[in-house]
């Protein structure tokens, strides 16, 4: 799955500038930056007391000390263009850190999975 | 012309009549069942520090559009883990700067486990929205109402 998502996202540009998108944690100095993980998993699908597909859920938090609107429409965009499916409800609202000046947005996506 | 006249069954007529009656009982019952299930799973899924601070409401009326309801909720306070750190303080949306000598709110620990952070000082560890199994709560909820109706209402 992290695969899908870093190919997904290799070279995530928004207005002109590549966004770096890391697993989890990324050491930043200030730049705008998304970083992303399994939030949950939950079962979907089951015949003959078998698992057949499941749903994933994956966070993308989006860090920027700017504008971060566009990172969020682009993201957004491209996830879904990739089957990925926005959850309105799992996704944070706007907050912002006042030590640092990173404002903050977890963007929630689901993915059904098929279990071989 | 023809008419046709129809006299509603005395049994059918009482449990109407007690369901009207019961109607807020019922629906409280159901919300609290719903929650129960909610703070059971977020209990198991918090952190350490945090399970002791989870709550669930009172059911209570919600006027504004005349239905009921029944809160979890996290309250309380973590206490410091340096001893001669004196306060916490974070600044709130309006600008104006909140401050805790009791020590670290727990529903701002909360929220730092379920979103994370820039600086990461903290692992970012999800509990709460995972809590949240619509299929657990609706059979919890559909479990309380056949009770709480007497078993009138049966799914």
């Amino acid at each position: 799955m992290n695969e899908l998502i870093e190919t997904i996202l290799a070279n995530f540009t928004v207005d002109k500038e590549v966004i770096p998108v890391s697993y989890m944690h990324y050491e930043g100095h200030g730049e705008p930056y998304v970083v992303y993980m399994q939030q949950d998993a939950d079962n979907s699908l089951s015949g003959d007391d078998e698992l057949i597909g499941y749903v994933d859920y994956y966070d993308f938090d989006v860090y920027a000390k700017g504008n971060y609107l566009n990172i969020v429409e682009s993201l957004k965009s491209i996830l879904k263009a990739n089957g990925f499916v926005w959850q309105v409800s799992r996704s944070s609202q706007d907050m912002y850190e006042t030590d640092t000046g990173y404002y903050h947005k977890t963007l929630n996506f689901a993915y059904l999975k098929e279990e071989n | 012309m023809a008419r046709f006249q129809m006299e509603l069954p005395t049994d059918l007529m009482k449990d109407i009549e007690t369901l009207e009656k019961n109607s807020k009982k019922i629906f409280g019952e159901m919300t609290k069942a719903g929650a129960e299930v909610v703070e059971k799973n977020m209990t198991n899924n918090a952190p350490n520090d945090l399970k002791s601070h989870i709550k669930i409401s009172k059911t209570y009326d919600t006027p504004t559009d005349g239905g009921v309801n029944t809160k979890v909720y996290i309250s309380g306070y973590i206490p410091f883990s340096d001893p001669n750190r004196k306060y916490f303080s974070r600044s709130g949306g309006s600008g104006k700067t909140y401050r805790s000598t009791e020590g670290v709110p727990a529903s701002f620990l909360a929220q730092l486990y379920e979103y994370g952070r820039s600086t990461a000082p903290f692992p970012k560890k999800p509990f709460m929205r995972k809590s949240f199994r619509k299929a657990e709560i609706e059979a919890a909820m559909m479990k309380a109402q056949k009770e709480a109706s007497g078993g009138i209402i049966d799914e």
